[in-house]
């Protein structure tokens, strides 16, 4: 029995059980077509456009996504909206500014490049892997958590037990499929998540009596939900007080596209140059749906909460006495009921359960399960290669590493699943927090060597190593500043008047620093630059 | 400097001119976010469907072609 009231339908686990089922059987099929090292790290460069959109769209939308971004429009209101645009139309810059490219490149690691087009074989193993590193952990952690979530709330299976069944499926088909298994997971996932959030907001308009009544409830939920901060009547949330909370929310996450590893690598997989950047447009098309729904599900969340769910009639009293928006009193009680995550990694789950769909549910659970999961094994692919490629093989120079590639790789996978599942067990709340820092920490300090190394010329790798030591510590240290002076990770670490949001002008600094540094250091040999700069750019 | 394909120029402008665009456009008529157009708010129709969607898929499209 639920622990307020709506029991696990057996609908809702049979839901569960085939998405399970799917995944596990594409990864032991998979295994038929991982003969070599290629194979397994870069799915033979034999994907298609819309597989590796797909993939790349879910592989791309964290957990965060489904659980953060839906509570963030009910808390922050329309000016979020933005910032889900600013995601989206990362998308396409990305087909032109690293896609192309890379994928005439054809590297197997992410590292690769940055060893390559910066005469630094081993040292661009470093400079580009331990951000990389750090920043997957987190990512790892994080998803692990975000898949627990799920199950914990929606199948009531307990939170440990969670985690090692995520875990344990991931490690089934990563290891055995590799990036095979992992891009046509990932692009059944992303299937799945957009149907889910398709779903979700239609029966959401559905049972708030259609489009008009939809949005009029929402006007007169939250009066001030479509304020943007020049409107004299105020705004929902002081972070969207001032134009360049907008923007910023905007910028964060707009550029992460183009230069985050775990998707990065999804255009080495492509058959030719041409698939990589058309991939952008499925990647784009499937993204946007999905976003589209969870615009709807985030802007009707609190309506739908404080009308329907069933913990309405306890919350109110409790809202009313400490004088807080009924649904927040809502989500603070199902926290309190299941005592994982944040109170706003339960928005989607409560407005959906609100509307009382068992069938809704089996399908809302299975898109919840998919986008977390398919970040898991993106990340993975990217560690593996990391760790057992890279660095046990190109830098330690290991036999095992080097003469069974797959086996190594495999093995890694294993490690690095278990490390990450046993911090997921028990996290630290600023694990999870920490998350937001290791995206900017990537844009930031390896971002700049990667999209101005295809680019420009004039890129050093004195710029690429300097500004992934300067970028590092710098984001780090203002971030977990302004998390622990102000509460919040964006507001400005000198000043809280100031909301910029996971201090994201560190990705500016990074370029402009990335650009001094070239002009003032010796410029690389000219036949590096043709080869790894101007060369990726001549037509085929 | 790579001297960049054209569409890469005209995806930068389409997708800041239009997000700028309207942030402007809103902050000299703070009553449009209000305005009910067709059932819905006025950003829901140049936000929602035409920024988050429309537009991104038509620069997808675009630099799908170079």
């Amino acid at each position: 029995m639920h622990p307020y009231g709506v029991g696990v339908d057996p609908v809702v686990i049979i839901g569960a059980v085939l998405y399970f089922a799917i995944i596990i059987a594409v990864g032991i099929y998979s295994r038929k077509l991982t003969a070599g090292a290629a194979d397994y790290y870069v799915a033979g460069r034999s994907v298609g456009a819309f597989t590796n959109g797909a993939a790349l769209a879910a592989t791309y939308l964290s957990p965060a996504s489904f659980l953060g971004l839906p509570c963030f429009i009910f808390i922050l209101g329309y000016p979020f909206w933005w910032a889900l645009v600013g995601i989206i139309a990362g998308f396409p810059i990305a087909a032109l500014l690293t896609a192309g490219p890379l994928r005439k490149y054809a590297p197997v690691s992410f590292t690769d490049y940055y060893c390559d087009r910066y005469e630094m074989p081993t040292a661009g193993r470093f400079v580009a892997g331990i951000p990389t590193l750090i920043a997957g952990i987190l990512y790892v952690v994080l998803s692990l958590v975000g898949t627990a979530l799920f199950m914990v709330a929606l199948l009531h299976i307990p939170y440990k037990l969670s985690i090692l069944i995520a875990a344990i499926i991931v490690l089934l088909y990563t290891v055995l499929g590799g990036m095979y298994a992992t891009t046509w997971n990932a692009a059944f996932q992303c299937c799945l998540m957009v149907i889910a959030a398709l779903i979700g907001a239609v029966a959401m308009i559905a049972k708030m009596g259609g489009w008009s009544a939809f949005w009029q409830t929402i006007m007169a939920t939250s009066p001030k939900f479509f304020n943007m901060p020049s409107n004299p009547a105020g705004v929902q949330h002081p972070f969207m007080a001032m134009w360049l909370g907008v923007i910023g929310f905007y910028f964060t996450w707009h550029y992460g596209f183009a230069a985050m590893p775990y998707t990065v690598v999804r255009f080495f997989t492509t058959m030719d140059v041409k698939t990589a950047r058309k991939s952008i447009f499925w990647a784009t098309f499937m993204g946007g749906s999905l976003y589209v729904g969870l615009m709807l599900i985030g802007s009707g969340a609190r309506a739908i909460m404080e009308k329907f769910h069933p913990l309405a009639a306890k919350a109110a009293p409790i809202a009313a006495a400490k004088g807080k928006p009924l649904a927040i009193i809502i989500l603070v009680l199902i926290k309190k009921t299941f005592g994982i995550g944040k109170v706003t990694d339960y928005a989607l789950i409560a407005a959906m359960e609100s509307i009382g769909s068992s069938a809704l549910m089996a399908i809302i659970v299975a898109g919840g399960l998919s986008i977390a999961m398919s970040t898991v094994a993106g990340w993975i692919m990217v560690l593996n290669s990391l760790i057992s490629r890279d660095w046990m093989g190109k830098v330690l120079g290991s036999k095992f590493a080097e003469e069974q590639p797959v086996l190594s790789a495999r093995v890694w996978t294993v490690v690095i699943l278990v490390f990450c599942g046993l911090i997921a067990l028990n996290p630290p709340a600023l694990i999870i927090d920490l998350s937001g820092w290791a995206f900017v920490v990537i844009l930031a300090s390896i971002g700049p060597s990667m999209v101005l190394g295809i680019w420009w010329k004039r890129a050093t790798k004195a710029a690429a190593i300097w500004t992934a030591f300067l970028m590092a510590p710098a984001t780090f240290f203002t971030w977990l500043y302004a998390k622990m002076h102000f509460g919040k990770p964006h507001f400005f670490f000198l000043n809280k008047k100031i909301i910029t949001p996971h201090q994201f002008y560190w990705i500016f600094v990074g370029f402009i620093l990335f650009i001094l540094i070239s002009l003032v250091t010796k410029p690389p040999a000219e036949e590096t630059v043709q080869k790894y700069c101007v060369e990726l750019h001549e037509e085929e | 400097m790579i001297k960049p394909p054209k569409q890469l120029i005209f995806a930068f402008i389409i997708m800041y001119v239009y997000a700028f665009g309207w942030w402007i456009i809103e902050a000299a008529n703070p009553g449009i976010t209000t305005k009910m157009i067709a059932g819905a708010p006025a950003p829901v129709w140049y936000c929602w469907l035409g920024g988050l969607y429309l537009v991104n898929l038509f620069v997808a499209w675009m630099v799908g072609t170079v």
